[in-house]
Parts: C-alpha cells; structure tokens; sequence
C-alpha cells in the first residue's frame, strides 16, 4: 500500500486531469452511492477513483493512529468489490460535508469507524462490483451473471475474455441506472474474517512512514511555546530583546497560551527556549491540588444536591431495611493521554487562505476553529490530514496545539511548524478527569438489594461544548453569537445535569440489582480535561467491578461464580465471562500467582479479563491477562487482537503507575521518568479470545481497556488480602 | 564545521556543539526516519547506531560523534530490508509506528553485537524503547524470529 503526501496528491490530481475517472460518493450517513465523471459536480469529494491504468484510489477521510482504520475500512470495501485490500493506493481525505460522522464532522474516536462503516463500504463495493460486471457483460453481449471479477478485472466465464476497470470506464459511466450488487454471503468472505497485519506495516517497518512532526514546507520556520506553570497563569513580562538577540532567532512574542520563540530549526528554538525568563501572573486555578479536589468532591456529597443519573426501584427503602451495608470509597486521578509524537502543528496562514498540516482527529474542527480564528470562509481553510497520527487516544481531537501554529504563522506572516516538547504536553494536556466515588450496596437475606454510586466528576461534554459549540455550529449563525451561545448551551446542560460520558459504565450494570441510584456532582472545576481512551468507562469499570468483587467476597462467594449468578440480562458480556473462566484456568492460578477477574461492556463490545498477578516486596507483578472480547463479526482477528494487547497495556499503565498530580494548580509530572508507560518487561504474556459471531462489529479501540485495571487490583487482593481503593495501585 | 559519517556517506554541518544529533539529522539532513519522543534519552524513539552501537541521539552532542559513524533507520541496509525489518512487517509489529524505528535500530544493535540471544535478552535489551501503543509482545516474538533467521536463537 502506498500513502500519499500532499505533493503526491497534488501531483497525481494533475496528471489526471484530461483523464476520465469515476468517482464514489457516499452521502454519509445516508446510505447509497453514485458515479460521477470528472468535471460533474459532486466529483472531487469521494471515497474511490480507478484511473484509466486500472490503478485502485481509496480516499480515506479516517486518522490512522495506530488501531488499523486503513486496514480496516479497505477490508470491508475490497471484500465486496473484491479487489485484495493490499492493491490500493490511499490518499487522505479533504474537509468535505460528505465524510461527516459525528453532526456533520470528521472526527476519529469512540471507537466506531469500523461498526459505522460495516454496511456502507460493503454496499458501496458490492455495486461498483455489479456496474462493471454490467459494464463488460454488454460489452460481450453475455448475461450478467455469466461474468465474474477479481482485483479489479472482469472476466467471462464462458472464455479468455477480459477486461479491467479502467478500460471499463466509459461504459460502466454511461449505465444509467445500475443494479444493487448483491453482498457476499459471510461464508464465502475472503478478507474479512481472516487475520492480515495492518497495511501500513511494511512502511512503518522500514522508517518512510511521515508523521505531522515530518511535515515539511518551503520556508517554514520552526517554533516553541513557553506556557505557564500552572492552568491559566498569564504573562506579565518576559525577556524578549535578550531571545530576540540569540542566533538563529527570528521574534519573540506573546500568543495565548505563552511565550513563542520563532526560529529557523526546532534545535534553534529549544535552545533559545533555554534563556527565556517568563514572569507569570498567578494562574486562574492555583488554589487547586489533586487532594483538594478528592476532599471537596466528598464534601459535596454530604451537602450539596446531586442530578440523579439513574434511577431504578426504592433505593432508599432497600438501603432501609438491609441487613447489612457495604460502602467503599474511591480515588481515581487525572491522566495524560501522553501518544508518543509530541504535539504538533503546520501552519500557513495567508491573507485569503490557510493551510493547516496537523496529525489530528478532527480534521473539521481543525477547519471551522482556523476560518473563526481568522475570519476567513470555511472554504479558504485547507486541512492537509495525509500524515500517519503519532498516537491519538483522544489526545488529537484537541485544538491547542494548532491554535499556536494559527496564531504563529498568522503573526511571522510565513508557514511555521509547532513543536511541543514532552514536557509542553505533561505539563499542559488536557487531562481524564479526576475521579471521586462513594459506593453502597445494601444487603438483605445474602444477597444485593439496592446499589448506590455517587459519582464526582467533571464534565467533559460541558467543557468542551463552549469551546466546540462554535465549530460545530453551521455557517450561517453569526460569528458574535458562537462563543455566547456555546457558553448558555453548556450552562444549560449543567443546570439540568445533562453530562453524557460522564456516567457511562456506572449506569446499566450488567448485575440484576433491583434498587439502584447513580448520583453525579460537579463541582465546576475549569482544568482543561478532555476524552482519554475509553472516557468515562475508563473510571466507573474499575469502581463498579471492584465493588462486586469485594461484595462477592463480603458474602463469601467466589467472585467469578457470583458474577455470572448475577449477570442475569446481559447474555453477550455473560458468554465472554464465561470463555475467561474456562481458557483463564479459573481458580486454578500456576504457582505462586493469584487471580482477579473483571467484566464490562463499552462501544457496544463485551470485554472479560482475568489476571493473574505476582507479589514480590509490595510490588505488583501482571504477569498473565486472559481476555476475551465478542465485538460481533471480528473484520481482522489480528487488529483486533492487536487492540485488545493496547488496550491492555494501556490500561495497565494507567492502573500501575499513571498519575498526573495537581499541586497549586499545575501538574507536577513533566516526563517519561515521573510519568511512564508500561516497558516490556513489564509486560504480562496477553492471550486473546475472539468470540465468534456474525452480529453487526462494534467497537475494539477501546472496550479492551476497562476490565485490566479491576482485575488487578481484585487479584492485589486475592494475592494480599488488600482492596485497593485508589489508582494508581499502590500497597501499603 | 563538525564532520562524521551518515550512512556511509561523510558530512559537515556547521551548528553549535552542543546541538543534539537527532535534531543535525532531522534538520541539517532530512533524514525524517529517526524521531523525537522525550528529549531526555527517556523513550527510545530517537535510537541511531554510533559505530555499530545504540545510542540516544537526543541528548548525544553533536560535537561527540565527529569523525564517528552514524548510521540510522535508512542507512540500515543498502537495499531491501534488514531480517529485523522482514520479520517486524511480517508480524505486523507497528500500530501507530512513531517509535518503531528507534525500538528496529535498538534491536539491530542489539542482535547484531550478540552471539545467541533468548527471550530474556530480548526484555532486558529492549527495556529501554517505550511504546506507548503496547506493541511489546509482537515486538518480542519479532525480534525472536529476526534472531533466528540470522543464526542467533
């Protein structure tokens, strides 16, 4: 497979001018598909070109970052019009109404590029299959059904004869109204289903991949930002003739969020970085620290009014008349999402236009913020997406690092490249959101009546709407009203306890409990926080299957068996927990290992884990994760292993040793040292089980992640005797 | 004028000696394989071979590899692929791939200065190369097969 860059793309759109193509449209989310020539309108935004020499174009309006979305969107589009998913040229995708899944906009995240696109790719390639086997069978004078086709080739059944798409163009355009192809019958797939490492592996195996970072653009120059050392501090002075005089410096100004030192190269400015001497004012949020906030969360349980999330029964009468209660509490910290490309941004900003080189996951809000930032149409802003996404994991659905580029070039009146530093995004992402839980289960006669989760946590929807209304909104609402009405949306939505995210995971428990109550508080804190991997179920898993499994063991059962006893309406997660227990040996840990288990659905997928854990020294050791995911029709069992392996491991640095601490308002971690991922060795061996099925495939980016963290800290305290109520987990 | 070895290929960059080689490489000459991740030798995806050997080249100077050889993720064979390159695509190693060419040029380095290597070797080698993808296991089967097929496992 080959990924063009943009002057490739620009190159091959040149010398395809004068030639005929056919272009595919898909009006998304509308199902349906139509051929256009060149020069029609509608041409240009499209998802598939066959050039004249029979070369196969996919336009792909997805980021890949890593979870194998080229891999997978080709598979589903060549199984139908059977061509080899290897034999495509792909070129990335402009802003286009046309690519819209989200309202409208092209963004990359909840894990649904695969399930969104399952129908529509196959449909589409099934009736381009169907117009050029017309095409040909009139050309032969045969039926139809006596041709067939492979890698873009037709052939008759009945002879030698063949043709390939390209030299079926002009007939296959002149079909008026060409027939519904007919979709393969999921036995006879020969690419999905069938494990095949991702496309882009030769590339990235051989170093010619190109991230943002990679960009380069004639008379670009190079820039650092220096931001302030907690959220919102401002500048109020800094040494500028001192940096303006060091070599290789071109200005140093203010932007909003710091200090830009513009320089030739990246080496220069980092240098330069180093005799800046900034005086910030103090920062809007600096009375704020991690443990204030874990304090101020309980406080407001005890006294303020909740919105109630979910509400099923009398709690209040099952907690009333129990037994016995059980109550736990929970600290989950913020998090850094942390990809490995550091944050960066390509700009040129021109009087009438704007070009924009980012790795991101939202090309279009990328587009709308640029065209309001400069106050130019939408239509003058380009997003160049064409580079492979160092990372994503929600990080790149941001706009922070491409606000600098903007308002950069915009100033030196010449393209420039942003480049944050590790620290620059340790220090300054925005963050998963801190998290405080207050757990009660009543019991009554040995078994849970009622289930109470008070849940504090910011809301990432109200935080980004005011930010995001504006972008989000169509063309024709007035620049003056965008800010203000994203603000009294999201006011609106806090005044009502509108939250979504917020509670995913923590509602709908895949345990029949009678009486249930989901409480939620906010207490308004303005740290920018944002989605990180798997949001919301990131934090209400790991509380909600460490609750079941202390209660389980409060009533003396095994926790594997007394979930599955549980489990009563939720057929698909039972059968993955029931897979873990057998292929996890369950109850029968090798020597000196202890089990722990957990369950969950997220992105419409059915995730069970069970660990098993080592204990050396107050140290835990992972050394073994058994999962098993049903996420309908698996399209590609490698990718899908391969994301479940990420996941885990995601989560498991997250679980082990990942914390971004608040301290007057600023983070104190800065790097891989205070703030690191997982490393190999500490890897556990990750076995994978793939449920066989033909329902419709939903999620895989992220349902493998919730599980890892309950399961370890449940087996902690099968190894220990221990709950470990806060992450990351720590013995005493 | 500091001058040394790219890939065979003898060069001079005029820079200030204390300017890191991974940004001599990237900037003075575009070589865009090797990549920045930490700039504190934390992460591994900078890794280049100095005469044959691993190094972090984000915080390695300039003025400490002149007259030296540096060889990096497109100097690393002349033509085709290296065994480590073959068995990592047929694996399918990479998710994002950011760091893959600093964690291919640690595991070349690695086999190649080893007479026979086991899975152990592998972790305690390669424990330095972060990924923040997770890509660890297929990476270890990986360089197992890399191994192998170069008569070293």
């Amino acid at each position: 497979m080959f990924i063009s860059n943009r002057r490739e793309f620009l190159k091959t759109s040149l010398t395809t001018s004068g030639s005929f193509i056919v272009a595919l449209t898909l009006p998304l989310p509308h199902r349906g598909w139509k051929a256009f020539a060149k020069g029609e309108s509608g041409f240009g935004h499209h998802y598939f070109e066959i050039t004249p020499d029979n070369q196969f174009v996919f336009i792909m309006d997805k980021a890949e970052m890593g979870q194998g979305v080229y891999t997978g969107q080709l598979t589903l589009f060549g199984e139908e019009i059977k061509i080899n998913p290897n034999l495509f040229q792909v070129k990335s995708a402009p802003v286009a109404e046309v690519y819209s899944t989200f309202n409208g906009h092209m963004i990359t995240g909840g894990s649904t590029s695969t399930a969104d696109r399952w129908m529509i790719l196959r449909e589409a390639g099934a009736n381009l299959r169907e117009l050029f086997k017309m095409a040909a069978a009139q050309k032969w004078s045969v039926n139809v059904d006596q041709v067939e086709c492979k890698d873009g080739q037709v052939f008759a059944q009945s002879g030698t004869q063949k043709l390939t798409f390209g030299e079926l163009i002009e007939d296959a355009s002149k079909i008026k109204n060409p027939p519904k192809g007919k979709l393969t019958d999921p036995k006879d797939f020969i690419y999905i289903g069938k494990p095949q490492v991702g496309l882009d592996a030769m590339e990235k195996s051989k170093g010619s991949d190109r991230f943002g970072i990679d960009v380069q653009i004639d008379n670009m120059a190079s820039a650092v930002v220096e931001r302030g050392p907690s959220f919102g501090a401002h500048v109020k002075s800094f040494n500028a003739s001192e940096v303006k005089a060091l070599d290789g410096v071109i200005d140093v100004f203010k932007v909003s969020s710091g200090v830009a030192i513009v320089c030739e190269k990246y080496w220069q400015a980092m240098r330069a970085r180093k005799s800046l001497i900034v005086e910030w004012g103090p920062g809007s949020l600096q009375d704020l620290d991690s443990e204030g906030i874990f304090t101020s969360y309980k406080n407001a349980m005890e006294k303020t009014k909740a919105h109630e999330v979910e509400r099923e029964g009398e709690p209040e009468s099952a907690f009333a008349g129990a037994d016995q209660v059980i109550e736990a509490e929970y600290r989950l910290p913020y998090l850094a999402h942390s990809p490995m490309e550091p944050m960066n941004a390509t700009a040129w900003v021109q009087k009438d236009r704007c070009d924009i080189w980012c790795p991101t996951q939202g090309p279009s809000l990328v587009r709308n913020k640029a065209a309001m930032m400069l106050g130019l149409p939408r239509e003058k802003v380009f997003v160049h997406n064409s580079v492979f996404l160092g990372g994503g994991f929600g990080r790149r659905s941001t706009l922070d690092y491409v606000v600098d580029a903007l308002e950069i070039s915009k100033k030196i009146k010449r393209p420039v490249k942003v480049l944050w530093s590790r620290e620059d995004d340790t220090k300054h992402s925005p963050l998963r959101p801190i998290t405080f839980h207050k757990m009660k289960a009543s019991i009554k006669n040995g078994r849970v009546t009622g289930w109470q989760h008070d849940l504090g946590c910011e809301s990432i929807m109200q935080y980004v709407i005011p930010q995001w209304f504006g972008l989000m909104a169509p063309d024709w609402v007035p620049d003056f009203l965008l800010g203000s009405l994203g603000k009294m949306v999201s006011f609106f939505m806090s005044l009502s306890g509108k939250a979504p995210t917020v509670a995913e995971g923590a509602t709908h428990i895949p345990y029949t409990v009678e009486n249930r109550l989901v409480k939620h508080y906010q207490l308004g804190i303005k740290v920018p926080i944002h989605f990180w991997r798997s949001v919301g179920h990131s934090y209400n898993a790991f509380v909600v299957e460490s609750f079941i499994d202390e209660i389980a063991h409060k009533l003396g059962q095994d926790p594997m068996e007394y979930r599955l006893k549980n489990m009563t309406h939720n057929d698909r997660l039972r059968a993955t927990l029931e897979i873990a227990k057998e292929k996890s040996n369950w109850g029968k840990p090798s020597q000196g290992r202890f089990q722990g288990v957990a369950s969950h659905s997220s992105f419409k997928s059915f995730a069970s884990e069970v660990v098993e854990v080592e204990v050396h020294a107050g140290q835990i050791q992972v050394k073994k994760v058994t999962a098993v995911i049903d996420c309908g029709t698996p399209v590609n069992p490698d990718i899908i292993k391969k994301q479940m392996e990420s996941g885990i491991i995601y989560g498991l640095s997250a679980a082990l040793q990942g914390e971004i601490k608040l301290s007057a308002g600023g983070v104190d971690q800065s790097n891989f040292d205070d703030y690191p991922p997982l490393r190999m060795s500490q890897t556990p061996e990750i076995e994978v089980h793939i449920v066989a099925s033909t329902e419709k495939p939903t999620g895989v980016g992220e349902p493998g992640l919730p599980p890892i963290a309950p399961a370890v800290a449940n087996a902690v305290f099968a190894a220990t005797g221990q709950r470990l109520y806060d992450l990351p987990l720590r013995l005493t | 004028m500091i001058s040394f070895f790219v890939n065979g290929k003898k060069v001079e960059v005029d820079v200030p000696e204390d300017t890191p080689l991974l940004w001599v490489i990237r900037e003075e000459l575009g070589l865009l394989g090797t990549k920045f991740g930490c700039g504190k030798a934390l992460c591994g995806s900078c890794t280049m071979h100095l005469n044959g050997e691993a190094i972090r080249t984000c915080v390695m100077p300039i003025a400490a590899v002149a007259g030296q050889r540096i060889t990096t993720i497109e100097g690393i064979q002349e033509d085709g692929l290296h065994p480590v390159q073959k068995a990592w695509a047929e694996q399918g190693v990479p998710q994002c791939g950011y760091c893959q060419s600093g964690q291919i040029m640690q595991a070349i380095s690695f086999i190649e200065n080893s007479d026979r290597i086991t899975e152990s070797d592998v972790i305690k080698s390669m424990d330095g190369n972060l990924c923040r993808c997770g890509t660890y296991n297929k990476m270890k089967t990986a360089i197992l097969n890399a191994a192998k097929s170069m008569g070293k496992a």
